[in-house]
């Protein structure tokens, strides 16, 4: 029987959906099936509440790849990206410290605390930058496998950029790749306050702590986003992360790709070593020559596939790549703004990332109980209020707060089921950390939605609730996500392809994924 | 006395081994010591009227090949394999999980090609090793933890903490921080034995007969260079000048108290940060624990 | 030079002290320390720009519409009361003087605002006819509220039927009590609108807006911001993109209405008008205006060849910068008179002026990296760049 698509793909995540756009482009028959009503997977956006729309899950935008982008003319389709101005880390004392992306500005909040680190701030950036730039050329190429063709031309492309470092550059980059964050900004700043919204960064989604070895790299994250041609941080995008899916999905369209929503998957067909289709929740059939997978590797071969089908080596590999979700999520609709005891009324400072990372210790602290099976009692939150630069979201003059939070780890002590009993006595964790610095704010809030890790894994499809499809650590990065052998998108199953975050180059709202799987399908000449 | 050739400044393990090879290859050399013993951390350490704590137990191995080949010096047979835990009264090591005494050997080989383009272009030395091993298995290892790697293998918990504790105290980290695998892989085999005072002494013993002087309660001040050349400063301020200067002490104290600061662009950031003590207890016997384990030691 | 009639309000918000002159007065470059902001308040939610600095003129009497078809090259006699027109005029040679807006009030009064001072030339072609030339420059304020809110913040602050109000039509209305001149145009190529009320009124309905605007985002932007948005909508500015020719000392710096592409607003068969008669002769231009957008992959690989990350031009750049046929750099077809990276559109954008017998879809534009000039292809596109359906569309 001859199948009529030449590519399913399973799961509408944006990952999912940039590989339709490119496959569709290419002019193959593309079908998406997404399980949920809306596209977009962890990059969403929902009117949880009338009027209130949330990026429920993920919320600021940064590193997506300006090439895909361009390629697939995503801003015609209604790709907008907002840079954040400000980071800024409500203290107990009077003013706080706000980070600009105006350097004089930033320079004169730092030396309030230490005239060292502000003078350091900026050579630390540059240093970031030009290492950054090496790691962006890593994320938009495939990993290298082995010694193909196109891992000989990934290398030689690397190298110049290689050569082009300095040698205490190159020393910094292994310090980066095995250093946790705090040991590494130890070596440029004094200032616990600078320190610590700094290295939080490098733990977001991940179980480990801000003095983990190996938590340092992720810094790089931060100076590798590409807005608007330029390398600069994050971002929102407008009404929502959601919008950046939709992009993709209207992409896709435009070149005939057919998108189904509430469309579950709960099989791949295999024959002879060989996947000819998929099998849907109701139990129709669809059979493809190709087909690609958005969800994790856990998902797909374990779930979809089944381990029968597996050899043991990757079944092995996948029983050793772990998920461990760290991470929840609080979205709050308000009918006014936070206000910030050490910085009152509303100023700019309130448009930017809010870091509730007062010190050091407070986020190893928070992870000290995530150790032992238990949320923080006082979290780290990420939060930002996406409504101050984008009115399109809120009603006017109302607004809405999302609150990234860690640590939740998905194994309580009492196990993962045990979320469902704790979810309310989180989100009152979350409010009583933010009321610490912003008091009254239960005041203004009209609704809230609390995500637990294990909320994420039921609702969003993310295994134990981890948001990067599986830890982003180094042991799992590379030519290494999912594992060995398995990092040209393809699986050992023929014709059975993966394209979301738990490949390389990984998660975030990038698209890389989903990009460099469906090139490298397009040079199979499907 | 004449300039020397060289100067190493500490006769510690490190500095006395080169002392040796260095006065065998017919350098002048001069050993110059702070403290009025040689050995520094693993000469013995006298308390109380009659004790001595022995210098410390395990040597990675290879060293003693190393110091064989390279200085004639024969270095004491491993007095028995110790055992790094007790379990059910079994003794145990991480030489019971094979794959990770290989992958930890082959680790050690790769460390140990210098990184020349010579020793590079000899690819005899490392291509074999490299394509031997399991780079697959090395690679996913090297970033785990203590206990996310040994969860690969089928052991208890007890068996963990027995085989991680040796190894993950002595650095600023916990059982499960990232990285700790690699301390145990580079572990993960090793000969043990006893007494690295006999060690400290049959270095000194070689050095001297080679010709080397060795210098005890001779702190030096500082490295410094003029236009007559390198030279240290001792503590009464003489210099004595040398063609080369060998330092063994910590990189910190090199920069901090022997160097010119200014004279040092981009000193490598070295960490120390201290996170152990020693308790020595002095018994008049030993307890019936030990001797009645099957995997007693030898006691020096 | 004068302060605006907003000064007190535009002082208190400027952080970063950042003043040009514009006609005379004091304008602000941008509020905060980087104008991106604002740009993204203009194309999300709503901007407030200062427009007094424009000249203002009232043309009333049963001739006004005699006297403003005799200046510009477009028949006037076909807008409609309630309505404004883009219009530009020529001297005799037909070549252009200026640009500007007229809007229609009634029969016999037309408000004409323009960025160069015109009322001299007007009093010059208004003997024997029955009408009165005001200039209300200074009694006169101006703001433009330009962003996909606008509307929404015109209608929060009272003015209900602001949403029948169609793409380029005006009407009279209040604001806090103040008699205020609406006119759905501007110059950022989105939906927004163009407000006209006295000058001693400009602090209460600057306050009525931003107090109505806060909950939909309203912020107070200047003209960085403004300027990356009206080269996005491929708007011509004065001064930049083409000159006032009384100004100008040579033929080659003057352009006709043709040479600006902008032959459609000659309306040649009609009564005589200034410059009719060269325009007739003038239709084939040599010149037309264009777009360009400038080659990504090709800046991109300059600058990463400098080990560098590509750096674009954020604030708006104006200056002459040639235009060629061919990498040697020998043939120049052509200039570009202003550019700048649109966030929007992810684009390299720059606005030009070509030889119209040149037939090609790109040409080389010179690109400065390092110190070191290079060339890199510029694909020609018919602006606007940027044109929302909200900008017509009927306004929520
Ligand atoms: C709370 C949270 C906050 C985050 N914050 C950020 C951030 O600020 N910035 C950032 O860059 N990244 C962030 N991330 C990470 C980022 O959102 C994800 O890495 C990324 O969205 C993953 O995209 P994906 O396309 O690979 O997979 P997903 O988005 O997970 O897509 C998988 C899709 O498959 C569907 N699916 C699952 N099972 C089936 C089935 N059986 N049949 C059919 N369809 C199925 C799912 O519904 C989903 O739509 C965050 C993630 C979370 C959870
Ligand atoms: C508690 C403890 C337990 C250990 N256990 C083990 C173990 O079980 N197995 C193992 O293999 N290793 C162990 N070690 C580590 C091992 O002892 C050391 O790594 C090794 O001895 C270092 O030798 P070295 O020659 O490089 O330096 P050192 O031994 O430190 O020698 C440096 C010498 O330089 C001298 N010096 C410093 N400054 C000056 C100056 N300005 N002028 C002149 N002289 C100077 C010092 O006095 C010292 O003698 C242990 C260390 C400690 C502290």
């Amino acid at each position: 029987m001859s199948s009529s698509w030449d590519a399913v793909i399973i799961g509408g995540g944006h990952n999912g959906l940039v590989c339709a756009a490119y496959l569709a482009r290419a002019g193959h028959k593309v079908l998406v099936l997404e399980r949920r009503e809306v596209m977009g997977g962890a990059a969403v956006s929902e009117e949880v509440f009338p009027g209130f729309t949330f990026s429920v899950a993920s919320y600021v935008i940064s590193l997506f790849r300006p090439r895909i982008i361009r390629e697939l003319e995503l801003a015609k389709y209604g790709y907008q990206v907002i840079p954040m101005d400000c980071a800024f880390q409500p203290l107990h004392d009077q003013r706080g410290l706000a980070r600009w992306s105006d350097a004089d500005r930033t320079y004169s909040e730092i030396s309030r605390y230490s005239r060292h680190d502000a003078e350091n701030y900026h050579d630390f950036k540059r240093t970031l930058t030009r290492l950054g730039r090496i790691a962006a050329q890593v994320i938009s190429r495939p990993a290298p496998t082995g010694f193909s063709l196109q891992d000989l031309r990934t290398h030689t492309e690397m190298l110049p950029l290689i050569r082009d470092l300095e040698p205490h550059e190159l020393q910094q980059l292994v310090r980066l790749l095995t250093l946790s964050a705090v040991d590494f900004l130890d070596e440029w700043f004094e200032s616990d306050i600078l320190k610590a919204p700094l290295s939080a960064s490098g733990i977001i989604g991940t179980f480990q702590g801000v003095r983990s070895p190996g938590t340092a790299y992720v810094l790089l994250h931060h100076y590798m986003g590409e807005l608007d041609g330029a390398f600069r941080s994050w971002g929102f995008a407008r009404g929502g992360t959601g919008s950046v899916s939709l992009a993709c999905a209207k992409a896709a369209q435009a070149h005939g790709a057919v998108i189904r929503t509430e469309a579950e998957v709960t099989q791949v067909r295999v024959r002879n070593n060989r996947a000819t289709g998929i099998v849907l929740a109701g139990g129709e059939e669809i059979s493809a020559r190709r087909i690609i997978s958005n969800l994790d590797p856990r998902r797909t071969l374990h779930g979809l596939v089944g381990a029968v089908h597996l050899p043991e080596d990757t079944v092995n590999a996948l029983a050793h790549f772990t998920y461990r979700g760290s991470s929840g999520k609080v979205n709050l609709a308000l009918d006014g703004l936070p206000d910030f005891t050490c910085r009152p009324g509303i100023g700019d400072h309130l448009r930017g990332d809010i870091a509730i990372a007062p010190s050091v210790d407070y986020l190893e602290q928070a992870f000290d109980e995530a150790k032992y099976g238990a949320f923080s009692s006082r979290p780290f939150i990420n939060a930002v209020i996406p409504s101050l630069t984008d009115p399109s979201i809120a009603p006017p003059g109302k607004h809405v707060i999302s609150c990234f939070v860690q640590y939740a780890p998905y194994d309580l002590a009492e196990g993962h089921e045990a979320w469902s009993l704790q979810r309310e006595a989180f989100g009152q964790t979350v409010l009583d950390t933010l009321e610490e610095f912003a008091p009254k704010l239960r005041d203004h809030i009209e609704h809230m939605q609390i995500l637990t890790p294990l909320d994420l894994e039921r609702d969003f499809g993310l295994t134990e609730g981890n948001i990067f499809h599986g830890e982003l650590s180094l042991n799992q990065l590379l030519f290494q996500r999912p594992a060995w052998g398995m990092a040209g998108y393809r699986t050992p199953i023929r014709n059975l392809w993966m394209c979301g975050s738990g490949t390389h180059p990984g998660g975030g709202v990038m698209g890389a994924s989903g990009e460099l799987a469906a090139k490298a399908l397009l040079r199979e000449r499907i | 006395m004449q300039n020397p050739e060289v100067i190493i400044i500490g006769a510690g393990t490190n500095g006395l081994a080169a002392a040796v090879a260095l006065s065998k290859a017919g350098m002048d050399t001069l050993v110059l010591e702070k403290r009025a013993v040689s050995g520094g951390l693993s000469a013995y350490h006298r308390f109380g009227t009659k004790y001595r704590i022995p210098g410390f137990r395990p040597y990675p191995d290879g060293s003693t090949d190393m110091l064989n080949k390279a200085l004639g010096i024969t270095f004491p047979q491993p007095t028995s394999a110790n055992s790094t835990g007790l379990w059910n009264g079994d003794s145990f090591d991480i030489e019971t999980l094979p794959e990770l005494a290989d992958a930890g050997k082959a680790l050690k080989t790769l460390l140990s090609i210098p990184l020349k383009r010579a020793s590079l272009r000899n690819k005899m030395a490392w291509l074999p090793t490299l394509l031997q091993t399991q780079t697959k298995d090395l690679a996913r290892w090297i970033p785990l933890s203590c206990v996310d790697l040994l969860s690969e293998f089928d052991l208890c918990e007890k068996q963990y903490s027995a085989l991680t504790a040796p190894l993950y105290t002595r650095t600023f980290a916990g059982p499960k921080s990232p990285f700790g695998a690699l301390q145990m892989l580079l572990h993960a085999n090793r000969n043990n034995s006893n007494g690295h005072a006999v060690l400290i002494q049959k270095l000194e013993a070689a050095a001297r007969s080679n010709g080397a002087v060795i210098q005890t309660g001779a702190p030096v001040k500082q490295i410094c260079r003029n236009s007559s050349g390198v030279h240290v400063l001792m503590q009464d301020k003489t210099p004595i000048y040398a063609r080369f200067i060998l330092a063994t002490c910590s990189p910190a104290m090199l920069r901090n108290h022997l160097l010119n600061p200014v004279l040092i662009s981009r000193w490598p950031p070295v960490r120390s940060r201290g996170t152990c003590a020693v308790l020595a207890l002095a018994m008049d016997q030993l307890p019936g624990w030990l001797t009645s384990s099957p995997a007693c030691c030898k006691i020096d | 030079m004068v302060p605006s009639p907003f000064y007190p309000r535009q002082s208190a918000l400027s952080e970063s002290m950042d003043w040009t002159r514009w006609n005379g007065y004091y304008a602000p470059q941008s509020y905060q320390l980087q104008h991106e902001n604002e740009y993204h308040t203009i194309r999300t939610a709503a901007g407030l720009i200062d427009i007094s600095p424009l000249f203002k003129i009232s043309v009333t009497g049963p001739d006004s519409l005699a006297l403003l078809n005799r200046i510009v090259v477009r028949d006037l006699s076909r807008l409609k009361e309630n309505r404004v027109a883009y219009v530009v005029w020529c001297d005799p040679d037909g070549f252009v003087l200026g640009d500007g807006v007229v809007m229609k009030q009634d029969s016999e009064t037309f408000f004409f605002m323009c960025n160069d001072p015109t009322c001299a030339w007007l009093q010059k072609h208004a003997t024997n006819l029955n009408l009165t030339i005001t200039d209300q420059t200074e009694t006169i304020a101006g703001v433009a509220l330009q962003g996909p809110c606008a509307a929404k913040i015109l209608s929060h602050a009272g003015i209900k039927n602001i949403s029948d109000l169609k793409y380029f039509g005006a009407m009279s209305t209040s604001i806090h009590g103040s008699q205020t001149w609406i006119s759905r145009s501007g110059f950022t190529g989105d939906l927004g609108y163009e407000l006209w009320f006295p000058s001693d009124q400009a602090l209460s309905v600057w306050d009525t807006l931003v107090e109505s605007g806060t909950g939909f985002g309203l912020r107070a932007t200047g003209l960085k911001a403004l300027d990356v948005c009206r080269i996005e909508a491929g708007l011509l500015e004065q001064g930049v993109d083409f000159q006032n020719a009384s100004h100008m000392l040579t033929r080659a710096q003057k352009s006709t209405p043709f040479d600006l592409g902008l032959g459609w607003m000659v309306h040649l068969d009609r009564d005589p008008f200034v410059g009719q008669s060269e325009l007739r002769k003038k239709q084939n231009s040599r010149y037309t205006a264009i777009g360009l957008e400038i080659d990504w992959n090709q800046t991109r690989d300059l600058y990463e060849s400098r080990g560098l990350p590509p750096a674009l031009p954020v604030e708006a750049w104006s200056s002459s910068v040639p235009l060629y046929r061919d990498h040697a750099r020998q043939h120049q077809v052509g200039y570009a008179t202003s550019g700048t990276w649109s966030p929007i559109l992810k684009k390299y954008i720059a606005l030009a002026t070509i030889e119209k017998s040149y037939r090609s879809d790109s040409v080389q534009i010179e690109l400065a990296v390092e110190h070191e000039r290079h060339c890199v292809d510029a694909y020609i596109v018919q602006p606007p760049f940027y044109d929302p359906p909200h900008k017509r569309a009927p306004a929520a």
